[in-house]
């Protein structure tokens, strides 16, 4: 039995490379991982530690003191080196064997008090410094989902999905490395520097002198190395990222692939992206093959030119042995920094290109935002005027052109017309996700510009074209429009407008669980529970677009007499193909080519022998 | 979890080579580097007199400094041996995981692919991306280490003591005490950290899917003004996010001090015996920098055993996950001795099926009709009747728990998929587009299709036009999920794709539901070309739509309760007039609706209509 059984596609020639190198290309805009160290956005970054300052400061005292102490260690081995080699070597002939043993077991012991205090030390750095840290981080990420919740919907349709959730998963925890540890490490590593330095020098500056260099050399190599690799990285993870956007968007659209039997060619393509990740990754792994020995190299080169020199001075008498152990040591303490520094500045170059972004986002403006001096929207009526309204998903494209009509108040309107109009745009537009280019929206007195959106919001229903139900029970989104509502709220409210029986009818009612985006349930369910939602907040202004497109039409009749009961009063806006949804309405908009181009009530409308005429003959009488 | 290893056990051989050549390597310097600093030790001091500058010393070696010089020779030829076996150890070690990520992954990916619509329906999406990604990434996390890692630790504390005890059988005894002390207590955190460790992940996970959720559903969070609520419920989960993040640190900073203090009590209770030997003359300086060098190295290397324990664990858990992935039935499957669909007009004929998506709750029950090849069906019901579901029999996406499902005589479970679904087209009632070009999207069923076909497709779909309008035409990239179009341009998009894959069975649920009648009635002009000795299914609730097909078949609750054309059933009384007159008579239906019969009601009396039902067949 073979698990990989399917490895059949691996060694077909890739015949869909075209679609491999589209597939590549789609994704291709990847972001910057790295970007050069800029003050104000190191600045900006500090700033925000603001609140911690003192646990910072705290840290890095208790931590240099550990790392002081760490270091003395070579001095006890020296220390009892150069004993046991002068007794051994009968420097001390008046001391008795018993009384040296004693001697080293007191240095050891002394090693041991030392040691004790770094342990102590270090517990209370990671503590506070960590802490302090991820609250930092707790911070960043709360700002920025507090963010994302007002930007408006013109910033969703720019941004993908995943770059989003990147903001808050990979670019914060970039930040991390400044936040949480950053600082620690460059003043540590200076200080170990610093420290090694001056044993060194102290055992002997001509020694120190003659490998010092080496360090600038390994410094520079580390940036080498590591600009190299992230490089390397950035193109790998580009390329991974690739394979898994095809990998999730095939796993989500997986009912078309099936249905089109697309299966083969995609696994061709999956694999040919998968050998281009498997390249990239072996570059990397190239590039670290040959740089982290050489790396190791240099250090070498200093041990090897320590031991040599040691030979020359010990020769000379200068230095003993336990000198030559102890600068041994000293050499690597001087060189990790290095090479820590050096992959630090790195990092904090990957924390830069997360920075800018983080506080891009931060720094962005609501395209529509509560006027700074927006009121409270107090109880509506219900009018709703447009006044030569323009607008365009993007300015240069307008979609709707000098829009003007007015809703009263508990009129029902209808918007008909071709698909792709412009009627789901206006309804957007009442709804203010989106602000017109020209001309302005009314509901009663106030613009909507000028009043704050939530109070907006909650005198509107709305049902949108592309329905939306999050994971949970029905029951969970029925009640997402109105927390406070209790099941006995949602049942009535079910009842009320006629979707009781068809939610009764799911294999456990209100307590089914919708699936993912409502997968387990037929699409005209899905539809009554948008529905339900948006009734349960009881609305001023009710909005359906195509709310009711897929459910049948003796349903949908049920569904409508309960709402010009229930909603009688209230303002109510319709958009539909099948025009017998829309033939009690007051007023009808045909929406063509982003203008209306007739309006008037059905009988009117069918009299002028217009557009709207000529749709109706077409849904009822067929092509005759 | 070693079926996984199988393919690439080969590579996997080489990589343990190198990390075997490269942890010697690593030994033998430690070793040399001792006997230099010994070698030092025992250099002659000069005599004080003249001072010795360095290249005199160089020039009249005596014989500690020859055999130094000797020493230091050896170790730049270990240095530059080092260099080139790590970097086969990399390489090598880069290689067999991404071979066996390769291998693994196409096979989750081609399984899932394959697993049918019953499969996804209990698995979802973001569960199934998770498992190819992260499983898989701690599979491979878990090989690179319990393969390459295990055998290095392994090899190295080998080593490591084998030095020691070449300096004094003692020291290496007393060594190897702490050993076992330290992976014991490595392990135990490990094991305790784990818990919490998954405690943090998971928090992540739920940060990320309420990010995810929000954002998807952004326009509903606006719709309802519940910015203000869903920012609490994320700062909820940031709070529990965020103490485990701190405990996880604490028990960290709780038991450093413990794994610290068991090495440095074996470092110095080392030192404590080596200066002592020394003081009596058995062992030497560089024996005591060999002893610092190795012990540093296999702690440094059992420390890493935590990390394996855990990685071990995860791995067991992920590789369990798409060991499960991998061997899953596929729902829908070929038959042996499966055949192709042999030639023939289209004909489609359901004898007594019965179908549930939970089998306990039947979906469908007992529906039988048949009809001509080359006919126009229309299926009309109320919502959630089981119209998708029917037509979801037809393509075999899922299979009949009773009866059978025949296309030109042959039962769907007889043919394989390859031939049925090149044979069948869907237009789904939810559209889905991928984010590839317009023209993609529309060859998405014919690859290699010519741009002038995408066009005619697109031409019969009326979408040519629209498409003509984008900014870049058809090569224009959509967003996700076709985002920036709107509903009727996405469905029109959807059926071009449809056409173009020229089937014998062609399947429209509820596709033209967002197009205006209009255009939905030129599309239907046109495709009456198309259609053209093909089987269409249409399911829709517009009369206008369904008026014109050879057979419209009624389903309520699970059943086919009516059947007939257009004027047949408009003769009846049902489901069908009822909503006919809503539709066409608008006002007058809608009074009268309360003596219609309830939909009960007529289920029951859906005996009845059995034999109107089965007269249809006999044309079939
Ligand atoms: N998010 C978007 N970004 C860019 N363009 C868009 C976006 N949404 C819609 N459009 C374009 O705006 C135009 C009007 O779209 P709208 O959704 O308002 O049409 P509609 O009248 O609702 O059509 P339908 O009946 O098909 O739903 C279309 O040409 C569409 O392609
Ligand atoms: N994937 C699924 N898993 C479980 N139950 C399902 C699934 N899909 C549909 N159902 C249930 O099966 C029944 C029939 O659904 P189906 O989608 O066939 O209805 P439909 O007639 O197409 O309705 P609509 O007109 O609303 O599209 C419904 O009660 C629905 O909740
Ligand atoms: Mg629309
Ligand atoms: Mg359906």
């Amino acid at each position: 039995m073979t698990v990989l059984g399917a490895g059949k596609g691996a060694k077909k020639p890739p015949i869909i490379s075209a679609a491999v190198a589209r597939a590549a290309q789609i994704e291709s805009d990847d972001e910057d991982k790295y970007r050069p160290i800029q003050w104000p956005l190191m600045k900006r970054l500090m700033m925000s530690l603001g609140t911690f300052k003192w646990w910072y400061l705290t840290a890095i005292t208790l931590g240099l003191g550990q790392v002081i102490l760490d270091m003395q260690g070579l001095q006890f081995i020296k220390w009892i080196v150069n004993y046991g080699a002068d007794y051994a070597g009968g420097k001390f002939p008046g001391i008795s064997t018993a009384a040296a043993s004693w001697h080293i077991v007191n240095i050891i012991g002394m090693w041991t008090l030392v040691f004790i205090g770094s342990v102590v030390l270090q517990r209370f750095v990671i503590i506070i410094m960590t802490r302090a840290g991820e609250s930092v981080q707790f911070e960043f990420r709360q700002k920025i989902f507090a963010q994302l919740q007002r930007l408006s919907m013109s910033f969703y349709d720019r941004t993908k999905l995943g770059r989003i959730i990147s903001r808050c998963t990979t670019d914060v925890n970039s930040l991390r490395e400044v936040n949480v540890w950053g600082i620690w490490q460059v003043v540590s590593s200076v200080m170990i520097m610093i420290i090694a330095a001056i044993y060194m020098v102290h055992e002997d500056a001509r020694l120190f002198l003659s490998i010092v260099w080496l360090g600038p050399v390994l410094y520079v190599l580390s940036r080498v190395y590591h600009r190299k690799a992230a490089r390397g990285y950035q193109v790998a993870r580009e390329g991974f990222t690739r394979v898994s956007t095809n990998l999730a968007e095939n796993i989500t659209g997986m009912r078309v692939v099936t249905a089109f039997n697309r299966q083969d060619p995609n696994l061709d393509v999956f694999n040919g992206l998968q050998q281009i990740n498997t390249v990239n990754n072996m570059a990397v792994s190239r590039v670290n093959g040959v740089y982290q020995p050489l790396l190791e190299v240099v250090r070498f080169w200093g041990r090897v030119t320590i031991l040599l020199y040691s030979g020359y001075l010990v020769a000379c008498g200068r230095i003993r042995v336990g000198s030559v152990i102890a600068m041994y040591g000293y050499w690597d303490w001087f060189m990790n920094p290095v090479i820590t520094l050096g992959a630090f500045y790195n990092q904090l170059m990957m924390a830069m290109a997360g920075a800018e972004r983080v506080f891009g986002l931060l720094d962005l403006k609501p395209e529509v935002q509560d006027e700074p001096q927006a009121r409270e929207l107090p109880r509506i009526e219900g009018r709703v005027r447009f006044e030569n309204v323009t607008f365009g998903y993007n300015p240069d494209r307008p979609v709707l052109h000098d829009i003007n009509f007015e809703a009263k108040s508990g009129q029902m309107v209808a918007l008909v017309g071709p698909t792709g109009g412009g009627k789901s745009s206006i309804i957007s537009l009442i709804a203010r996700f989106y602000q017109p280019q020209q001309g302005r929206v009314l509901v009663d007195a106030h613009d909507i510009q000028q009043v704050t959106g939530e109070s907006l919001h909650k005198q509107m229903g709305l049902v949108l074209q592309v329905n939306y139900l999050f994971s949970g029970t029905v029951m969970e989104n029925i009640r997402y429009a109105c927390p406070g509502a209790s099941e006995q709220d949602v049942i009535d409210a079910a009842k009320a407008i006629g979707s009781y029986d068809c939610i009764m009818s799911l294999a456990n009612g209100f307590e089914t669980d919708v699936g993912e985006r409502g997968a387990s349930m037929s699409l005209g369910q899905r539809q009554l529970i948008c529905f339900t939602r948006a009734f349960l907040s009881d609305p001023r202004i009710f909005m359906l677009d195509e709310a009711t497109s897929a459910v049948d039409t003796a349903t949908e009749l049920i569904v409508q007499q309960s709402l010009e009961k229930l909603l009688a009063g209230r303002t109510t806006f319709v958009v539909a193909h099948r025009l017998s949804t829309i033939m009690r309405a007051d007023q009808i908009l045909v929406v063509e080519g982003g203008r209306i181009s007739e309006r008037g009530t059905h009988r009117e409308l069918l009299t002028a022998g217009g557009k709207y005429a000529h749709l109706y003959r077409q849904f009822v009488l067929q092509d005759q | 979890m070693f079926q996984f290893i199988r393919p690439v056990i080969l590579l996997v051989i080489i990589a343990c080579w190198w990390v075997a050549a490269a942890s010697a390597t690593d030994t033998l310097t430690i070793g040399v580097a001792g006997k230099a600093v010994d070698t030092i030790q025992n250099i002659q001091q000069v005599s004080q007199s003249h001072p010795l500058s360095l290249a005199q010393w160089l020039h009249t070696p005596d014989a500690g400094t020859r055999r130094l010089l000797w020493l230091l020779k050896w170790l730049g030829i270990l240095i530059l041996l080092m260099l080139v076996v790590r970097y086969c150890k990399e390489t090598a070690n880069t290689r067999m995981s991404m071979n066996m990520v390769y291998y693994i992954r196409e096979a989750v990916y081609d399984k899932v692919q394959r697993a049918g619509f019953g499969f996804h329906d209990v698995h979802s999406s973001g569960q199934l991306i998770n498992r190819a990604l992260s499983d898989l990434q701690n599979v491979r996390a878990f090989v690179q280490t319990a393969v390459l890692v295990t055998l290095e630790i392994a090899l190295t504390v080998a080593f490591n003591i084998v030095l020691i005890a070449t300096l004094n059988k003692w020291v290496a005894v007393l060594s190897l005490v702490p050993l076992p002390i330290w992976t014991y207590y490595i392990l135990r955190f490990s094991r305790k950290i784990q818990p919490v460790a998954k405690s943090v992940m998971e928090a992540e996970d739920r940060n990320v899917s309420i990010i995810t959720e929000n954002i998807a559903g952004v326009h509903v969070v606006k719709a309802f003004a519940t910015e203000g609520l869903e920012i609490t419920k994320y700062q909820a989960n940031c709070d529990t996010f965020k103490d485990r993040v701190l405990k996880r640190i604490r028990m960290f900073a709780d038991f450093q001090p413990i794994i610290r203090s068991i090495a440095m009590a074996s470092h110095l209770s080392l030192f404590l015996v080596a200066g002592i030997l020394m003081i009596h003359g058995k062992m030497k300086a560089g024996d005591l920098f060999i002893l610092g060098g190795a012990m540093g190295a296999i702690l440094a290397r059992l420390q890493l055993v935590g990390n394996i324990n855990e990685q071990y664990q995860n791995a067991m858990v992920s590789s369990r996950r798409l060991y499960e992935i991998v061997m899953a039935q596929p729902s829908v499957q070929d038959r042996p001795g499966a055949c192709k669909l042999p030639d023939g007009p289209g004909t489609v004929t359901f004898e007594n099926v019965s179908f549930g998506y939970d089998p306990t709750k039947p979906a469908l029950r007992d529906v039988s009709f048949g009809i001509k090849g080359g006919s126009v069906v229309a299926i009309v019901g109320p919502t959630g009747a089981g119209k998708t579901t029917l037509v979801n029999l037809v393509a075999r996406f899922y299979d009949v728990q009773q009866g059978r499902v025949l296309i030109d005589g042959v039962d769907v479970r007889d043919l394989t998929l390859a031939s049925l679904r090149t044979q069948v087209a869907v237009v789904f009632q939810e559209t889905y587009l991928f984010s590839d070009t317009v023209a993609g999207n529309i060859a998405y069923g014919r690859p290699n299709i010519s741009d002038g076909d995408i066009e005619a497709a697109a031409r019969f779909a009326q979408a040519h036009e629209f498409i003509e309008n984008l900014p870049r035409g058809y090569q224009t990239i959509l967003g996700e999920r076709g985002a920036s179009l709107s509903g009727g341009q996405r469905q029109r998009l959807a059926i071009a794709r449809a056409i173009v894959t020229n089937p014998r069975v062609l399947i429209l649920d509820d596709a033209t539901a967002a197009v205006d009648p209009e255009t939905e009635s030129l599309i239907r002009r046109r495709m009456r070309f198309v259609m053209e000795g093909r089987t269409t299914f249409i399911i829709a609730h517009r009369i206008s739509t369904v008026k014109q097909a050879d057979l419209v078949v009624v389903v309520e609750q699970g059943r086919v309760t009516q059947a007939g054309t257009h004027a047949e059933l408009m003769a009846l009384d049902g489901h069908y007039r009822e909503i006919a007159d809503a539709q066409l008579h608008g006002d007058d239906a809608a009074e009268n609706q309360a003596d219609a019969p309830s939909h009960m009601q007529r289920v029951q009396s859906a005996g009845e209509v059995e034999a109107a039902v089965l007269g249809v067949e006999k044309m079939g």
